[in-house]
């Protein structure tokens, strides 16, 4: 597979991952570059045998993602309170997402009740569609610990998206 | 390209946390086409851009990575490395004289040494060994 043909196949997948879990229009387009930029550089380094296209590209994007968090944490540069006012659908909504209207907004705020690494397995699992054993071996969590996690984020997602009463496990 | 449909994967995870039960399954779908929006409705205008940085990253390559610039660096390298031989040779040459270490070479020894080699009497320094005063000693 070329590098054009990986692009048109991952950009939607990246994208959208990578906006669901920063929940910023603005910030989702320089972390999408930057993912992309990056594996333009080391696409000669990609060998099939150590994992797919997907978990060799979600994983630079997920490695992108925990850096631009850790960095605004650190820096500061962006207030700790962000992705809850954010999530909560209390700040304004970006211009870019207007096409996707309450939807997006709905979805970014059901996304804000989960937990960072909640939020990272259940986007992942979405947008890459790897199985459970790839996701684990992105995460480095157990093949168990995923599919419990997706299926308690699948009973909150219901009970904030369709109002359906969330059953824990 | 972006996929109309889910794939085999996600439909295989929503039938299998739905359990058999068909609400819960409608909820899941429901669930699973919010996200699919989310992929549906990735900004053109951001992938455009996006793939002109690419394209032009493609076809301009930072310098270093450029295969015509093998043979510059290379030249340049020859070039450093032989200027780097020839002003820097291995062995210094030596600034002192073999017999540096010699006795008389001394500072503090220096005159005594001469004396002892040209045979001079120690007390040369007297006023007495001063040109013209050998008369005025009486010697």
């Amino acid at each position: 597979m070329e590098f054009p043909e990986v692009y048109e196949v991952f950009f939607a997948r990246i994208y959208s991952y990578i906006r669901c879990r920063i929940g910023s229009d603005a910030a989702a387009e320089d972390i999408s570059s930057s993912v992309f930029q990056k594996a333009l550089s080391r696409f000669g380094q990609y060998d099939p045998a150590r994992g797919n296209m997907a978990q060799w590209l979600f994983g630079i994007a997920r490695n992108e993602v925990n850096s631009y968090l850790r960095k605004a944490a650190v820096l500061k540069f962006l207030p700790l309170d962000l992705f809850g006012d954010i999530f909560s659908g209390e700040a304004g909504q970006d211009p870019g997402t207007a096409d996707s209207g309450g939807d997006m907004a709905e979805l970014v705020s059901a996304l804000g009740t989960l937990e960072t690494r909640e939020r990272d397995i259940i986007t992942l699992k979405f947008y890459s569609e790897m199985t459970n054993r790839e996701i684990a071996k992105v995460t480095g969590l157990s093949e168990s610990n995923i599919g419990t996690i997706l299926y308690r984020c699948m009973a909150k997602l219901r009970e904030k998206l369709t109002g359906e009463s969330y059953d824990t496990p | 390209m972006i996929r109309p449909e889910k794939s085999e994967e996600l439909k295989k995870f929503v039938a299998e946390i739905s359990a058999g039960d068909a609400a819960k399954a409608a909820a899941n779908e429901e669930v699973v086409s919010r996200f699919k929006k989310v992929e549906l409705n990735a900004p053109a205008a951001v992938k455009s851009r996006i793939s002109a940085l690419l394209g032009a990253q493609r076809e301009h390559p930072p310098l270093l990575f450029r295969k015509a610039a093998v043979p510059a660096l290379a030249a340049c390298a020859a070039v450093l490395i032989l200027a780097v031989s020839l002003y820097h040779p291995r062995r210094p040459a030596a600034e002192l004289s073999p017999d540096w270490r010699s006795y008389y070479n001394y500072p503090a020894y220096a005159d005594e040494a001469r004396m002892y080699l040209m045979d001079i009497q120690p007390d040369w320094r007297a006023s007495y060994n001063f040109p013209g005063s050998a008369e005025l000693y009486g010697r």
